[in-house]
Order: C-alpha cells, then sequence, then structure tokens
C-alpha cells in the first residue's frame, strides 16, 4: 500500500523509526500544508477502504472519507502525539463519523452497492455463489452492532493487530479480544445458522 | 467468555501468522474459518482516483483557512531537541549580551543627564549635521544613544568593548556586536530590499510612523551577510525633502526590534531610546554606522568581525513597506513580493500563504475542468466527459441502438430512429448546458461497415501495460463479469473454429462510456412519473428513498444514480389482501414492458429483450429481462414482479446508459482465436483447461464492465464456448476490439 508520493505506506504495528518519523510528519503538518498531504497520501486509501467496507456505498464512503479528513485538518493543532500512529486518530473519526451518520440515516439492510457487485453473466454455479456469497457476508457484517463491525473490519479488513485495535476504539486489548470473538459468534450464526448464505 | 476469546485469539494469530495461510475450507473451526473467509473477502477497496485528487486539493486549499501558517522553519517545526551544551551557550551569550546592553544604557543615560546638565541648551539648539557614517568593523559594541556629541565611555563586559558615546540629539545610532557573543545560528539576516514595493518607497512616503512587526527568521550560520538592522519601535516625525537613497534601503527592512515571536533576536538587540529627534538627513545606511561627529568606532581586531547595525528609524516607513523576511530553506515560504501589507507583518504571512497555497491547489482542478474541444462536424454537445475520454472522438451509440432518442440522435440523419422520448439520462446529458462542452464526432454507419471517420484516433502508444486486456482482468474486470474469475490462458494453444461457421467480421464496435444523469435524484423519479410524497423523502446510503405513486399504487422506490447508469427498487407498499379473487391470466412480460417503456425506465427498443418469465407457487410472475446494444451487456437488467392478481408488486432494474459509444475497430474471431493462440485470453473452465484437441461450440460477443481510471466502460470480448476431449465444458474470453483501444 504505498502512495503515489513514494512514502512507506502503513505496516502496523509500526516500528519505532516509522513512528518517529510519522511525528516529525505530524508536527510538520501543524505549520506545512505539503506535510499534511504526505500524511493524507499515505492513508487516505487505507481509510476510505475501511469506510467503504463499512457503509458498502461508494458516494457516502467519500462523503465520510471527505468528513474525516476535513475534521482531521481542523483538530491537527489540537492533536496530541502519545506515540500512537496517526492512522489510529483518523480510523477513530472515520468510526465516528460513520456512527454518526448512521444515526441520521438508518441503513438499509441487506443493501449492496452492485456498482461493485454487479450482478454476473449466468455461467458457473460456483462463481454465483461465490458472489452471493461475499455479499451475504458483507450484508451480515453490516447487520452486526457498530462496535462489532469496527472490530472486524480493523481486523480482517485493514489487518490489524489487536493492540492498535485497541488503541483506535480507546479499549483494552484484552476487551477487543472479547469483542472480536463475540462478533465473530455472532457473524457465524448469522451466517450459517440463519442459512442467509445458499452454500453454507 | 475471556478465556475463549484468548484461546480464540492464540490460534487466529498462529493461524494469521502462518508462513502459509491454510484455505479456508481446510481449518475445522468454524470461527477460524470464517476469520480467513473475511480476511479473503474484505479486500482493500482503493477510491477513485478523482475523488482522491479532488479531496486532497480541498484539503490543502482548506489548509491555509484552517491552519494559521506560521512561519517557523521546517527544523524548528520539528523540535529537534537542542543540546545542552547549545541551551548553555545560548544563555551564556544572551546574558552577556543583555549585561552590555544594560551597562551600556547605563552609562548612556548617565552622559545623557550630563549633557542636559551641562549643555543641554547647546544641544538643543545644534543644527543637524549630516553624519558621516563610519565603519566599525572592529568586534566592539557601541552604543550610541541620541544626543551623544562627546567621546564615548568604553567598558568591557565579558571581553566585549563597549563604546558608549556621549549623546547628540540628532544621530544616529549604530551598535556594533562581535559575532562571538551572539548565537550564530540565531543570528537575523540582513534584511536586503528584494521587493518591488520596498524598492520603490521614497522619503515622500508620509504616513504616520505607525508600529510595525516583522518576524525575522534566522539564517543559518553560515550567511554571508550576518548583520542586523533593528529598528525602534516607534519612529520619528517624517524625513525631510533630503533623505536620500538610503531610506530606500531602510525602508525594505521596517520591522519591529525585538520580536517576541524570535526570542533568539532579542539576544542581538540593543535597546534605543524611542521618539528620538531625527535630523531630515540623517538617516544612515545601515551598512555604514554612523558615529557621532568627532567619533569613530575604535576598531577592535577580530578574526570575524560581523558587525550589527542599530539604528533609528528612518522617516520614510509606511506600513506598505512592511516586509516580511521568510527563511529560504522552508517549503511554505512565500516571496516577498506578496508581503506588501498594510497588517503588521506577523499576521500578514496568513493570507500571503494562503494564495500561495490555493494556487497550488488549485492546478489540478483547473486542469481537470478544461474542456476538450473536439471536431467540428457536430454540432451537438455530449454530456461532459473525463478529459482522457474527451481527447477522442467519440460518436455516438446511434448506429447501433437505431432509436435512441437523444439530441445527438437528432443529429444523426442516416439513422433510422424513431422519434421517441428519451430517457432523462441520456437527455440531460445531451442538453447539459453548464458543463465543459465535448463535441462528439458522429458516426451514421451501421455497425459492421467501416467508416473511417469513426474510427477513433489511435491512443498513445504508450498505454499502459495495466490497462491493457488481459494481463489486470482480475483486477479491471468489475467483479462479477464473465472475466472475474477466470486465468490467464496458456500460450501455444491452438483453437479452432468448427468448418466455416466463422462468424462476420464485426467490423467498428461501441465502447460504451456511460454517464451520470445530471438530473436530481428527485427530479429523476418525477421524470420517470414516479411522484415522490413530500414527506416520505430520505437519503439513504442505498439511495433516495421515497414512497412514490405510480399507476394508482404506492411504492418504496429507492433510487440510485450509477456510474453505469442507474438503479431503481420498486416496491408496492400495501399488499394485496389474499382473499381478492385471483386475476384471469396475464402476459407478465408484455405488463412488464410496457410499464418499463411507460414510464421510460427504458427506451423504446432500448435493447430490452426477453430473458425468462418464472411462475412461483403463490401465483405470482417474474418478468426477467437483459440489455443488448446489440449484444449483451453483462449486468444490465431489469426484473418485474407481479402479483397473481398481475399488479406490479416489485420491480429491480439497473440500467447501462449507452448513449456515448466512442468506436474502436473490432477484430474477427479467427484473429481473436489467433490472439488466444498467443496467449492472451482468459478462460473458465469446470475442469481441464482447453487444448489444441478442444472444440469451440459457440461464439458470442458480450459487454463486460472495466473499471478504468476515469471511470466504467464497458468493452466487447468474445466469448468462445466449447468442451476438451474429455468433454470438459469450457469458456475463452479474448477482447473483441484491438488490444490498443482496451481500457
Amino acid at each position: 500500500m504505498c502512495d503515489a508520493s513514494g512514502t512507506e505506506g502503513i505496516t502496523l504495528p509500526p516500528s519505532p523509526q516509522q513512528l518517529e518519523a510519522e511525528r516529525k510528519l505530524v508536527e510538520a503538518a501543524r505549520s506545512n500544508p505539503v506535510a499534511f498531504g504526505a500524511l493524507y497520501e499515505r492513508y487516505v486509501d487505507a481509510i476510505y477502504s475501511y469506510v467503504f467496507t463499512r457503509v458498502g456505498d461508494k458516494t457516502l464512503a467519500e462523503d465520510i472519507v471527505s468528513e474525516t479528513f476535513h475534521r482531521a485538518l481542523e483538530n491537527i493543532q489540537g492533536f496530541e502525539w502519545r506515540g500512537v500512529a496517526f492512522s489510529a486518530w483518523l480510523y477513530r473519526i472515520a468510526s465516528n463519523a460513520v456512527a454518526a451518520r448512521f444515526r441520521r440515516e438508518p441503513a438499509m439492510s441487506g443493501e449492496e452497492d452492485l456498482e461493485q457487485v454487479l450482478e454476473p453473466e449466468p455461467g458457473p454455479e460456483s462463481l454465483v455463489a461465490t458472489l452471493e456469497w461475499k455479499a451475504d457476508m458483507l450484508a451480515a457484517v453490516r447487520a452486526l452492532p457498530d462496535d462489532q463491525q469496527q472490530v472486524i473490519l480493523l481486523r480482517f479488513g485493514q489487518e490489524l493487530r489487536n493492540k492498535d485495535i485497541a488503541r483506535i476504539m480507546q479499549r483494552s486489548e484484552g476487551a477487543v479480544k472479547a469483542l472480536l470473538h463475540r462478533a465473530l459468534t455472532a457473524l457465524h450464526r448469522r451466517l450459517v445458522t440463519e442459512e442467509v448464505s445458499p452454500t453454507r | 467468555m475471556t478465556f475463549e476469546a484468548d484461546r480464540f485469539d492464540e490460534e487466529l494469530e498462529q493461524l494469521l501468522e502462518g508462513e502459509a495461510l491454510p484455505a479456508a475450507d481446510q481449518v475445522r473451526d468454524p470461527l477460524l474459518r470464517l476469520s480467513l473467509e473475511l480476511r479473503d473477502q474484505l479486500a482493500p477497496v482503493s477510491p477513485d482516483p478523482d475523488f482522491r485528487a479532488r479531496l486532497k486539493a480541498e484539503l490543502l486549499e482548506k489548509y491555509a483557512d484552517t491552519v494559521p501558517v506560521v512561519p517557523v522553519a521546517a527544523d524548528l517545526a520539528e523540535h529537534t531537541p537542542t543540546p545542552l551544551w547549545g541551551r548553555a551557550r545560548r544563555a551564556f551569550v544572551a546574558v552577556a549580551v543583555a549585561s552590555a546592553a544594560s551597562i551600556g544604557l547605563a552609562v548612556g543615560y548617565v552622559g545623557l543627564h550630563q549633557q542636559t546638565g551641562n549643555h543641554s541648551r547647546v544641544a538643543l539648539v545644534s543644527p543637524a549635521t549630516p553624519t558621516q557614517p563610519t565603519a566599525a568593523p572592529g568586534p566592539e559594541v557601541t552604543v550610541a544613544p541620541p544626543g551623544s556629541t562627546t567621546a564615548p565611555s568604553r567598558v568591557v563586559i565579558f571581553g566585549t568593548h563597549i563604546t558608549a558615546p556621549r549623546l547628540t540629539p540628532h544621530r544616529s545610532h549604530a551598535a556594533t556586536v562581535t559575532p562571538g557573543q551572539t548565537d550564530a545560528a540565531t543570528a537575523t539576516p540582513v534584511q536586503t530590499p528584494r521587493s518591488a514595493d520596498a524598492a520603490s518607497a521614497t522619503p515622500r512616503d508620509t504616513a504616520p510612523p505607525t508600529k510595525v512587526a516583522q518576524v525575522v527568521v534566522p539564517t543559518p550560520p553560515s550567511s554571508a551577510t550576518p548583520r542586523d538592522t533593528v529598528v525602534p519601535t516607534s519612529t520619528p516625525p517624517p524625513a525631510g525633502p533630503t533623505a536620500g537613497p538610503e531610506n530606500t534601503k531602510f525602508t525594505a527592512n521596517t520591522r519591529v526590534a525585538t520580536s517576541t515571536s524570535v526570542p533568539a533576536t532579542a539576544t542581538k538587540s540593543v535597546p534605543v531610546p524611542t521618539n528620538t529627534p531625527q535630523a531630515a538627513d540623517s538617516p544612515t545606511a545601515r551598512s555604514q554606522p554612523a558615529t557621532p561627529p568627532g567619533h569613530t568606532a575604535t576598531p577592535v581586531p577580530s578574526d570575524t568581525p560581523v558587525p550589527a547595525t542599530v539604528t533609528s528609524v528612518p522617516p520614510s516607513l509606511t506600513p506598505r513597506t512592511n516586509q516580511v523576511t521568510l527563511p529560504t530553506n522552508s517549503p511554505t515560504r512565500v516571496p516577498a513580493h506578496s508581503m506588501a501589507t498594510s497588517r503588521p507583518s506577523a499576521t500578514a504571512a496568513k493570507p500571503t500563504a494562503t494564495r500561495a497555497i490555493a494556487t497550488q491547489t488549485r492546478v489540478p482542478a483547473t486542469a481537470t475542468m478544461v474542456p476538450t474541444h473536439a471536431a467540428p462536424t457536430h454540432a451537438a454537445p455530449t454530456h461532459a466527459a473525463p478529459t482522457d475520454t474527451a481527447a477522442v472522438p467519440t460518436a455516438t451509440n446511434a448506429a447501433r441502438a437505431t432509436s435512441q432518442p437523444s439530441e445527438t440522435a437528432t443529429n444523426v440523419p442516416a439513422a433510422p430512429s424513431t422519434p421517441s422520448p428519451s430517457r432523462p439520462t441520456a437527455t440531460a446529458a445531451a442538453t447539459s448546458p453548464s458543463g465543459p462542452v465535448v463535441v462528439a464526432q458522429v458516426t451514421t454507419t451501421p455497425p459492421g461497415i467501416n467508416n473511417a471517420a469513426a474510427v477513433m484516433p489511435s491512443p498513445s502508444p504508450t498505454v499502459p501495460a495495466a490497462n491493457q486486456f488481459p494481463v489486470p482482468s482480475q483486477l479491471n474486470a468489475t467483479l462479477g463479469s464473465p472475466l472475474g474469475h477466470t486465468v490467464p490462458l496458456t500460450s501455444g494453444v491452438v483453437l479452432h473454429l468448427p468448418g466455416t461457421t466463422s462468424p462476420a467480421d464485426p467490423g467498428q464496435l461501441p465502447v460504451y462510456k456511460p454517464a451520470l444523469p445530471d438530473l436530481s435524484a428527485l427530479d429523476q423519479l418525477r421524470s420517470y412519473g414516479l411522484i415522490p410524497a413530500p414527506k416520505s423523502i430520505s437519503q439513504t446510503k442505498a439511495g433516495t428513498v421515497a414512497t412514490v405513486g405510480a399507476d394508482n399504487q404506492f411504492y418504496l422506490a429507492t433510487y440510485q444514480a450509477k456510474s453505469y447508469g442507474y438503479r431503481l427498487k420498486l416496491a408496492r407498499v400495501s399488499p394485496v389482501p389474499a382473499s381478492l379473487p385471483q386475476a384471469p391470466a396475464f402476459d407478465a412480460a408484455s405488463n412488464a414492458r410496457t410499464f418499463l417503456t411507460a414510464h421510460q425506465l427504458v427506451a423504446v427498443d432500448d435493447g430490452m429483450q426477453l430473458d425468462s418469465v418464472t411462475s412461483k407457487a403463490d401465483g405470482s410472475k417474474v418478468a426477467t429481462f437483459s440489455k443488448y446494444a446489440p449484444d449483451k451487456i453483462v449486468g444490465a437488467r431489469a426484473v418485474v414482479t407481479f402479483n397473481s392478481q398481475g399488479v406490479l408488486t416489485a420491480l429491480d432494474i439497473q440500467w447501462v446508459n449507452t448513449a456515448v459509444a466512442p468506436m474502436a475497430p473490432g477484430i474477427s474471431a479467427a484473429a481473436a482465436l489467433d490472439s488466444v493462440t498467443a496467449g492472451h485470453g482468459l478462460v473458465h473452465a469446470d475442469s481441464a483447461l482447453p487444448d489444441s484437441a478442444s472444440t469451440i461450440t459457440g461464439t458470442t460477443i458480450l459487454y463486460v464492465a472495466v473499471n478504468a481510471p476515469d471511470g466504467i466502460y464497458y468493452e466487447p470480448v468474445y466469448r468462445f464456448s466449447g468442451v476438451t476431449a474429455t468433454g470438459s465444458a469450457f469458456q475463452v474470453y479474448v477482447p473483441a476490439i484491438e488490444r490498443n483501444y482496451l481500457r
């Protein structure tokens, strides 16, 4: 996940050197738009991916990503470096934005952006089943409670460690483990027990 | 629960950290298996490049309005820890200079007291005498308060020779500071007049003296001219007419003597009395420190004499000559010429920086808005297209979808189209008055006939490999397309068309480039004859949701404009009571077609073809249509459901807008098979891959969605269906247009 400017992408957990470099970048971003641009380039893909997977709609995801970075820009002067990756702060802003958006606009369950998953050409059954399985899985994830969605997407979509997720969600690492287990159990129940998926 | 969660987490870590992840179906634990599937399915999704660039431009433009841009050098901004010895050295130097300045002031005050006591009358009536500037090259602090007329007193503080001259009321005052006593890293650079504004300042500038501020940022120690010019914060009365060009030099350096934002500057500041009466001709060039008549600064040998002068403010200072000196080592600095402002320069930096940033960040937006002009052969503007596409002369698909009702179509004289209401999306696109106009080149030649004028010009030979078929098909092909789960065909496989049934050469083939409609969602619904109830409208992530009325029924409508066209769902709000008698037999396909065309959800002859009508146990019927233009467009379909009484209860349509269709040269099926032999093409096979003994049993052209950088395209591909020698079915997909035209 390298950006166009060649800056190093997100690799978590970051090494102390990476954290130090990021700290300098964040400090510089308070007075230097070029540095803020570098932060944007570094994290926009990951934040978009996270948001899109949560909301499943391109337009809405773009709105929320835009809101996330605008908020980050407005508050960067108050950002306090505590040795945690800057992305954790961005993920938190994005999560709050998603939650706030859905409080205003209740989600329609089971909807899927078919721009991303167009109906397949009637063909091999396995192909159709795979696509349906993916759509069902995403729909089931999005039907989970907010914190469970968040932990699943951060753990498997963004491939973050429990420690980093704990910082983002402002919980203990143990709480994140328990939450992840609960979320997977609920998701499995939803997918298998309720037979959402035709193949399972 | 906690123990279970910990155990699961350990197992998950082991699983994910393993060198090779097992397949999901090889893992027994259902939660672990689900975890692996989630990891596979939740692949990263990249944002639209346009959105990415646009948001960045927005943010950078907003940056200057949100973040106070302070001219702090990059090295300071990074808060690099200062070494202990460096801080001690600075402290020592600060104390030394402050002490020297204080003693100098005290001595000067004593001298002034004596002067006013003994010679005050003489001093007051003394005519103004131009000062002959004398260089003070030595490592010496010379404090020359106003009124000094006698030989200066000399003291030595911490090894620094300080000359405290007698006071004279109308002389410039100079002080030289030995560089050894100051922190070289914080030395204030010489302010050289750079801006035209400053250079043009003349003694005619008679604006009242204004307290001005200047942020002085230190230059590196290696600066060749580490001199200071420090001026009092309050200026004397306006200069007389004889003020010379020295004033010009001063005007470029108008600033506050001791800027608190740069504390280091204070270490070199020598307090100078303010409100000093100033002779009209007395302003002295800072490079030529003046001394009172008869007094010459005593040169003190030094290896590195770096004089810093303290002079009074020349009378020509006006706010408009303020100058902010910014460090040259920061990329965010603003050119000096843009700094002229009547406000204190510390705050003047922000709006100037804003302009600089805005200029920088607006560049990409401007670039994308440049309209592209096209061939003058067609007067009808088509909808704004991305610049990449707009550069290519386009043609409407009127040749193929002959009744495509649009303004463009009316300009096709040879097209045998039947005038009919256009789909609103097409109309809006064609008549949009606001966007950049792209004039399309239109072909009137039916498909299959070569038309040189309609052929897209050959794109740049440097088409990125990633945009060419079939290498990135798994990336570029939209999920769900026939290319989504195929593998590149092994080269050397020779496939043959059976006998003489080779399909005709397709000639020119359209490549569809859908465009978003210009109408808002509600207007779009109204244009479909679906009238929204006023208080039922909401925006959700699924699109615009509203209760609409149509054909004496109420439906919950969900509409979304899509990059491929539009998506609309209707669900009847009130179910028909089950007790109603069964309606007589009705034609679901015909009713569906009538509904879709009556509401202009599809245009007449829009390539809608019936796929199937299925009946359910409860008596309802489902009619499914696909779109052909004239070859099937994968993903474009309409599913209409009627209940047993023949009432439309549900509609789900996702329709591809084929109004814009650049033409590309197609290749024959035989040529496509040849490219298979060369290793091109993708194959999907249930078991064995095709080989030279395989047989092709059918050839079809399909349109599949391809995610190009500038949006979705629908490109034609051949689908060769066949069976291997062992009877296993397969399909081979090969592009049906020349490779250079692939997105």
